[in-house]
């Protein structure tokens, strides 16, 4: 590769783990942006970061810019020069303007005629130059969610700065951040291989730290982490496996900078404690790996995976079996305190609990989450009604227990396995774990019957609940994860293939609500129907459907969400075939005039002379009569297919037929034809939002 | 874990003193009044405002009321004590000098994992946040260390550095006992001897004795006096107020007697004190002409 070749190191204190993958994305992107606009350009730029360092490398940089030429237009040539051919105080003017003398004026053709013009040279800019002066910017920009300042306070970073590496073809860049100047030096690993090592190029960056003990490739740390904990528990006894986790991988990988991993074991007393429970203790406290044998099952031993070899991981293993030991005491003290008392007693708790300021106790959402789960439960599966009322009433009474207090992340789970030792209904149990599904965007959703109409009121309940109060997400912000909510329903509903009506449901919320709302009902309900088109859009598009496609059927209507999510399936198939521009151009114009002109109401088919319009009324009476059939069929394709049958009487209409007619009468009767047509399209999109 | 085994919890609280007094450090005393940690002591959230430069490190007796388990859980208690230190500005070093106090009482990285874990530290009562790291050996958390960016509400300039050794925590790993009421406080009595009746009766005092309407009325008095005295200039009593107050609200607190949303409001009135208090502290050190500035070698 020819080019000059970079090399950014910073150097910084501990780095937190959930940072790192965006600030290097940042760092990668803003170089490329930097070297495009410099214009030194490059051919590869590598990032690599560790919690100590953020790196980025480029190769294939022009050391120095090319020299541009820029014309810089003057007057028009015709009054640069009089009648005898001598300049002119405009074309005098000009030259001195720009530092020329006359004769090098050129000439050169625009639109608006012939101008006289200098041809400047404007020499590019060294690659150096502009890296020592736009360097510092861009790694103090770098995006975290929280910085901090250390020492005087002059410089704001993620964590203190100790080291800037910047060198450019074996030069360093010179600049400084607060007191740290930049260098040509960079740091090991901090207890294998403190010293100082000297980098000149990109190339050499990740091999000579290797040397020193530090794997600053993100991916190869990972694949590590994996090989060593693997490694560190095959090691311990025979047909032990790690229980996989890629998410602690990933968090792990970035917490260390030479992963070293040791197998532990556990009193095998905490077996009694749930998996779930055990798992999550040792990952969420410890950042330890649950161990299982062949067939899955959990077994007493841990992988913890450290960032040093130390010279006896004998000693480190005892102290974390140690560290373990006090977390699992206090797991089961957790566990055998909330085991006192049955699940039901904690409803009573919740009224100490907020909500939401707005929207009173975790009681009073329990109360108002249960209204509505009966109400759908009426409608959806009546037999099921009182499983549904008790799931309501206990699935926020985890919260208050201490294994949630502790471990936030085992609500539902929690509640489940308390409902399971107080003998309460299997489908309770299992409701109250599953309505908190989908956990995230494409998660796994609710299966049974009774969790998933318990999730459904749910997550209604909260959003109507938040628009009701003005807690709307705006822009980046959605602090209550309503967006997610809201997609969680639409994936319920068609997962399930249940008809309901949205704007029913929107209602029997907001009233529940009652005086908690502070906004008018009708304005949360529009309001929250468009907040479901969006997300229902959303959806359908990342399912591949086109945007204009679910625009045209969703700006009508989305009540039904099934039924309109089968709208977009049927305009998808037809918009494929090779004919559907004309079609959509054919009722474009039809929406369009009716649009124009008005709806026109009732129709007068005795009214109608010509042929062409009695031709399309003929046409559309037939259509719309088996159309009406189709829709409540919801074959809406074989419905399409049906308008589409219509084109040639309404290309015939248009080619023969003036709407505008000076008589009135005749007008307004036209108008209603064109009015039911576009009424028989609209059962499925509005074609005008289609893109043609 | 060798030589540093036999390291009694008095022993180490006296290498900590020997270590951070040759770091320059004032060795100071514990503050006379409850407080819930270390940086309550006006040596650190006081001294942390302003441009002067300041050094110190001291023992804090602890008290988290709603902590307390009648001295039957082996690591949770409602009293306990923090080893603290405050340098400012921090120094670039101090991660470093940190390692070296561990080294000091005979943990040494080269034998064990030592690693700083993100964890920042906000304080609603005191209007005080920092971002830094709990420190972990082999896994245990044994410091807290942050870097104070806000104390009293006011934005700071030098930052300080606080290093929060958790001591129970620390001496059990070094004598290898897993109940903290079994440590060997010295050569004849354990920490057991020295606190267990103390926790037994304070849990009882805090959960169940405490006469509410008492600390109520503590609370507003106490509240009153603090708003007063900050008007008169009196900066360090009103600030005595200030925690009174705060350990009055921990008290209620573990009672059960405040509900959730008046809870938010008591925090609120304690922050409206400290801030008080740290706002008239700036003033009046600079009125004092900031007579620290200099010391410890500073330029300025």
């Amino acid at each position: 590769m020819s080019g000059s070749r970079l090399i950014v190191e910073v150097g910084s204190e501990e780095i937190p783990a959930g940072y790192l993958a965006p600030a290097l994305e940042a760092l990668r992107e803003r170089l490329a942006g930097l070297l495009i606009g410099a214009p030194q350009g490059y051919e590869r730029i590598e990032v690599w970061g560790t919690p100590m360092r953020l790196a980025v490398g480029a190769w294939g940089l022009l050391s120095k810019a090319e020299d541009e030429v820029r014309e810089v237009i003057g007057p028009p040539a015709s009054a640069g020069f009089d009648a005898e051919g001598r300049p002119t105080k405009a074309a005098l003017g000009f030259a001195r303007g720009q530092g020329v003398e006359v004769q090098d004026l050129t000439r050169v053709m625009t639109a608006k005629g012939e101008y006289l013009a200098v041809q400047r040279t404007v020499p590019g800019r060294r690659a150096m130059d502009v890296l020592a002066e736009q360097l510092p910017g861009l790694i103090l920009g770098l995006p975290f969610p929280k910085s901090m300042r250390w020492g005087r306070g002059e410089v704001t970073f993620v964590r203190p700065i100790h080291w800037v590496l910047a060198v450019l073809d074996g030069e360093v860049i010179p600049f400084s951040l607060g007191e740290i100047k930049s260098g040509e030096v960079s740091y090991g690993h901090r207890f294998l291989s403190p010293g100082p090592i000297a980098i000149r190029t990109p190339d050499e960056y990740e091999e000579r730290l290797a040397k020193a003990q530090v794997v600053v490739s993100v991916e190869k740390r990972r694949d590590l982490v994996r090989r060593e904990v693997d490694r560190t528990v095959a090691e311990r006894q025979e047909g032990l496996r790690v229980l996989p986790d890629e998410g602690l991988v990933a968090e792990v990988a970035n917490m260390v900078e030479q992963p070293v991993a040791v197998c532990g074991r556990f009193d095998a007393a905490f077996m009694e404690l749930p998996g779930e429970l055990l798992i999550t203790a040792m990952r969420e406290h410890q950042r330890y790996f649950a161990v299982t044998d062949e067939a899955g099952r959990l077994k007493p031993f841990f992988a913890a995976v450290n960032n040093t070899r130390t010279r006896d991981m004998g000693l480190v293993t005892l102290g974390h079996e140690r560290v373990l030991r006090a977390r699992l005491d206090d797991a089961r003290f957790h566990f055998s305190e909330d085991q006192r008392r049955p699940l039901a007693s904690r409803l009573e708790d919740l009224k100490k609990v907020v909500y939401h300021a707005l929207l009173g106790t975790s009681f009073e959402k329990v109360t108002r989450t249960r209204a509505l789960a009966g109400h759908l439960a009426e409608r959806l599966a009546p037999d099921l009604k009182p499983l549904v009322l008790r799931a309501a009433e206990l699935c926020k009474c985890d919260l208050v227990t201490g294994v949630v207090g502790e471990f936030p992340s085992l609500q539902g789970v929690t509640g489940r396995i308390l409902a399971e030792r107080d003998n309460e209904p299997a489908e309770v149990s299992r409701a109250i774990e599953e309505h908190y599904l989908p956990v995230r965007a494409g998660g796994e959703l609710p299966r049974s019957p009774v969790g998933v109409i318990l999730s459904l009121a749910d997550k209604m309940e909260t959003i109507a609940g938040c628009f009701g109060v003005g807690l709307s997400p705006t822009g980046g912000t959605d602090p209550y994860a309503l967006r997610r909510q809201a997609l969680g329903v639409i994936h319920i509903l068609l997962d399930q293939g249940f008809r309901l009506s949205l704007g029913g449901l929107i209602d029997q919320a907001l009233a529940g609500l009652g005086s908690f709302l502070t906004r008018p009902a009708e304005e949360v309900r529009a309001e929250v129907l468009e907040f479901f088109r969006l997300r229902l859009k959303f959806h359908l598009t990342s399912q591949g459907a086109s945007t204009d496609g679910a625009e045209a059927v969703l700006s009508l209507h989305h009540d039904d969400i099934l039924a309109a999510a089968a709208r977009v399936r049927a305009l998808e198939e037809i918009k494929g075939r090779p004919d559907f521009r004309d079609l959509a151009v054919a009722f474009k114009r039809v929406v369009n005039i009716v649009r124009k002109f008005g709806e026109q109401r009732p129709l007068d088919p005795f009214a109608l002379a010509q042929k062409e319009e009695k031709d399309l009324y003929q046409a559309l009476s037939e259509a719309a009569a088996k159309a009406q059939d189709q829709a409540r069929a919801e074959d809406y394709a074989g419905l399409l297919r049906r308008i589409a049958a219509l084109k040639p009487q309404v290309d015939r209409f248009f080619d023969e037929v003036l709407v505008d007619d000076p008589n009135p009468a005749v007008k307004r009767n036209r108008l209603a034809l064109l009015t039911e047509a576009a009424a028989l399209f609209a059962e499925v999109a509005d074609f005008s939002k289609i893109s043609t | 874990m060798t030589a540093s085994k036999s390291l009694t919890f008095q022993e180490l609280i006296l290498r900590l003193h020997e270590y951070w007094a040759a770091q320059g450090c004032v060795i100071q005393q514990p503050y006379d009044i409850e407080v819930g940690a270390g940086t309550f002591h006006p040596a650190t959230l006081l001294r942390a405002l302003g441009p002067e430069p300041w050094r110190v490190a001291y023992v804090e007796p602890s008290r988290r009321p709603t902590d307390g388990r009648y001295g039957e859980n082996p690591m949770r208690t409602q009293h306990f004590y923090q080893y603290q230190v405050l340098l400012k500005p921090s120094p670039l070093d101090i991660q470093d000098r940190y390692l070296d106090s561990l080294k000091s009482f005979g943990l040494d990285p080269l034998d064990h994992d030592v690693r700083f874990v993100e964890d920042d530290w906000e304080s609603p009562t005191l209007g005080a946040w920092g971002l830094g790291w709990q420190v972990w050996l082999d896994g245990m958390e044994i410091t807290q260390f942050t870097y104070f960016q806000q104390a009293g509400g006011v934005e700071l300039a030098p930052i300080s550095v606080e290093i929060t050794y958790g001591l129970e925590r620390l001496s059990m790993y070094l004598q290898n006992v897993d109940n903290m009421f079994d440590l060997a406080w010295n050569e004849h009595v354990t920490y057991g001897d020295v606190h267990h009746q103390g926790e037994v009766e304070h849990s009882i005092y805090n959960f169940e004795q405490a006469d509410v309407s008492m600390l109520l009325t503590m609370f507003d008095l106490a509240e009153a006096e603090s708003r007063r005295l900050v008007e008169k200039g009196l900066v360090l009593p009103a600030y005595e107020f200030c925690l009174k107050c705060s350990h009055l609200f921990n008290l209620l607190d573990a009672r059960g007697a405040i509900s959730v949303t008046e809870r938010t409001r008591f925090i609120a009135r304690v922050r409206n004190l400290a801030r008080a208090v740290a706002l008239a502290y700036v003033k009046q050190r600079e009125d004092l002409g900031h007579p620290l500035l200099g010391r410890w070698g500073g330029s300025s």
